[in-house]
């Protein structure tokens, strides 16, 4: 059986919780990650990368998470990819928020490393 | 000219006429005496001089009975003057009351029968009770006591009174008792009261607006009020409350007034924008003495109230993401090094790891519960009402414990379970409670043994309590578990973790659903805690939503 990882873009500027969430995303091994610390670099590398799903930190400094998905989805062939936003803004509003804002679901900081991996295949495999 | 006629002359003339008879009776009568001319002449003087001493006797009592009958008569007016304006009571020489005047049953409500034989003070307010002694003191010494008294009608209410009270002596100064006279000031006191009120309305910083029911005619409008909306002095006369100058939604404002006469609700509030400032106006409905209602609105600047409660929103929400992203990467990489993905720790490594983690975990639970408490304070924290089972909630949260029980080696048992238990209340918001009641006697229970999670049904209520064999409370401790960052001294507990804020914020859960929560515990035996929450009424309000904000 052919297995297809998932391609999957995560932008954070937190270089620390970039390297953990790459740990924990190889640990399930079901992801192809590309990371950006920066939303510019992530619009200059995410239509050749062609992501399955992004990963999107909430604040940044720069470009907040929903403006840099809103410029994701002008690009051809990210219309309608899934969007997850990681934030430590874990109120019942700020939520709600963000899912109005055109993502899938949210994922609060601090997240189980050991369980990332499982929580986005989880929202992934969601209807 | 002599007016003969006049009574004082026509006195006189009497007076004569009666002397020169005198003397001519007594002149005439001598030869019958057979005395001498000169004796005959001195009987005849001294006749007259009799029959004078006589008259000027009558007439002195005459005019004296005259000025008498003058003075009763002005007196018998005056007394009935005082009597129709004034409040009297006369008391004995024992102070008890002898006599009131009607004017004192009519001002008091009393019947004679009610305070004849009573001791006055009996009928003053408590409050003048300090009078008393000083009253006494200055009778006894014969003076007279004047000053404002307070005296209690018979339905209870305060009558203010000016009053003195006398002495009653008789001639030889014997102590007969007391004569008190009042007039009522009780509505010259309120008309005073009215007047400083109107005054103080007048002066008050916070603009005050008065218009009418159904007509929402102006009826004042303090100085603030005018200043406010632009207006001078009485503009405001003959104008509707709508026409004041602040884009009021006409349909909002009489929306709001109907709740306020239709419902029980003591004010209600309507938020107004002008010039960048934000205004809460305040309505009540007053019914003024007369039985006549008002509209009273009071307006009140919230913008440094509402800037306020956003910037500590802002700020706890920026403290919980700064404390959030580190613990992110702080437990990440401790998850990431116990799971062994980096290779397997030496075992003394390992131990101090997992110590490292755990401590990550509770500060990740002190920040969510700061958030928590946080909303529960600024009553930003949604409350979901919904008819729903409470033994249906208990099994999910027992089930969701499970992994966490094993983890201390307890089983959990419920009890009353098998049958519904209908109430109205936040599914996930009691479920939060539930799950920290059993993680607590979980975590706080010996190793083997039990935990009994029950409801009991009462008349009104349900009864839901969390049943632990752990090590306890010292009972010095009990009193201040459900207060913030609270913990019971045993130190083992202190070992065991926790935020010190989940009972706090189940104790605030339970209450913004009108429940009640205790907690009862031996050290060393085990801890209880109960909370109650109201049996649904109609369960066919089935499904039926509300929400509230906590």
């Amino acid at each position: 059986m052919v297995f297809n990882m998932i391609r999957l873009l995560h932008v954070e500027d937190d270089s620390d919780i970039l390297e953990i969430a790459l740990m924990a995303l190889d640990i399930s091994g079901l992801f192809e990650v590309m990371q950006c610390s920066d939303p510019q670099e992530a619009l200059l590398k995410a239509q050749e990368f062609a992501p399955d799903v992004l990963l999107l930190d909430f604040m940044m400094p720069g470009m907040s998470g929903d403006t840099l998905l809103a410029k994701l989805r002008t690009m051809p062939g990210l219309e309608t990819t899934t969007a997850i936003f990681m934030t430590a803004r874990a109120q019942a509003h700020e939520i709600e928020a963000l899912i109005a804002k055109g993502a899938k679901d949210v994922i609060i900081k601090p997240f189980d490393a050991l369980t990332l991996g499982d929580q986005i295949k989880a929202i992934l495999d969601r209807p | 000219m002599i007016n003969i006629f006049s009574k004082s002359n026509f006195s006189a003339a009497i007076f004569w006429s009666f002397i020169v008879f005198a003397m001519i009776i007594v002149m005439s009568a001598a030869p019958f005496f057979s005395v001498t001319p000169r004796a005959n002449f001195a009987m005849g003087g001294l006749a007259a001089y009799f029959t004078a001493l006589i008259l000027f006797s009558i007439r002195r009592l005459r005019r004296e009975h005259f000025v008498l009958r003058q003075q009763q008569l002005q007196l018998t007016h005056e007394a009935l003057a005082l009597n129709d304006h004034a409040i009297l009571s006369l008391t004995d020489n024992e102070t008890r009351i002898c006599h009131v005047n009607q004017k004192f049953l009519d001002a008091t409500g009393y019947t004679t029968e009610d305070v004849i034989g009573r001791d006055p003070f009996e009928l003053y307010d408590q409050a003048d009770e300090s009078l008393f002694p000083h009253i006494e003191s200055m009778l006894r010494r014969g003076e007279s006591w004047n000053g404002e008294t307070r005296l209690r009608r018979k339905d209870g209410q305060i009558m203010y009174s000016q009053t003195t009270i006398r002495p009653r002596t008789d001639e030889n100064g014997v102590w007969l008792g007391t004569i008190a006279v009042r007039t009522d000031i009780t509505e010259m006191r309120r008309a005073a009261a009215a007047i400083d009120t109107v005054a103080a309305l007048r002066r008050l910083s916070e603009p005050v607006v008065v218009f009418m029911p159904k007509t929402l005619e102006l009826v004042y409008m303090n100085k603030a009020a005018t200043d406010f909306v632009g207006w001078v002095g009485e503009d405001y006369v003959g104008k509707s409350v709508t026409d004041i100058p602040l884009y009021l939604d006409l349909a909002i404002l009489q929306e709001k007034l109907r709740d306020l006469s239709e419902t029980k609700l003591d004010q209600v509030v309507i938020r107004l924008e002008r010039k960048r400032t934000t205004f809460d106006a305040s309505i009540q409905l007053i019914t003024l003495q007369s039985g006549e209602q008002r509209y009273f609105a009071i307006f009140r600047d919230v913008s440094g109230e509402l800037e306020l409660a956003k910037a500590r929103q802002e700020f706890i929400a920026t403290v919980s993401h700064e404390l959030r992203t580190p613990l992110t990467a702080i437990k990440g990489a401790m998850g990431l090094l116990l799971s062994g993905a980096t290779g397997k720790l030496p075992e003394k490594s390992r131990n101090f790891v997992e110590i490292a983690h755990r401590n990550a975990d509770r500060l990740v639970l002190i920040v969510n519960d700061i958030l928590d408490l946080e909303k529960i304070a600024a009553g930003k924290m949604e409350f979901l009402y919904k008819l729903g089972d409470l033994s249906e909630v208990l099994t999910e949260a027992q089930i969701a414990n499970q992994a966490y029980a094993e983890k201390f080696g307890v089983s959990v048992r419920l009890e009353g379970t098998e049958t519904p238990a209908l109430a109205e209340f936040d599914a996930s918001r009691i479920f939060q409670v539930l799950t920290n009641l059993l993680s607590n006697a979980c975590k706080f229970s010996k190793h083997g043994s039990e935990v009994t999670a029950r409801i009991c049904a009462d008349v009104d209520h349900y009864k839901i309590s969390v049943v632990d064999n752990g090590i306890g409370i010292p009972a010095t401790d009990i009193a201040q578990m459900f207060e913030r960052f609270q913990q019971a001294s045993n130190a083992d507990r202190r070992k065991r973790g926790g935020s010190g804020l989940g009972l706090s914020i189940v104790k605030a859960i339970v209450e913004k659903h009108g429940g009640t929560i205790s907690l009862s515990s031996v050290e060393g035996i085990g801890t209880t805690v109960t909370f109650t929450m109201a049996r649904a009424v109609d369960t066919s309000l089935a499904g039926s939503l509300s929400t509230r904000t906590g």
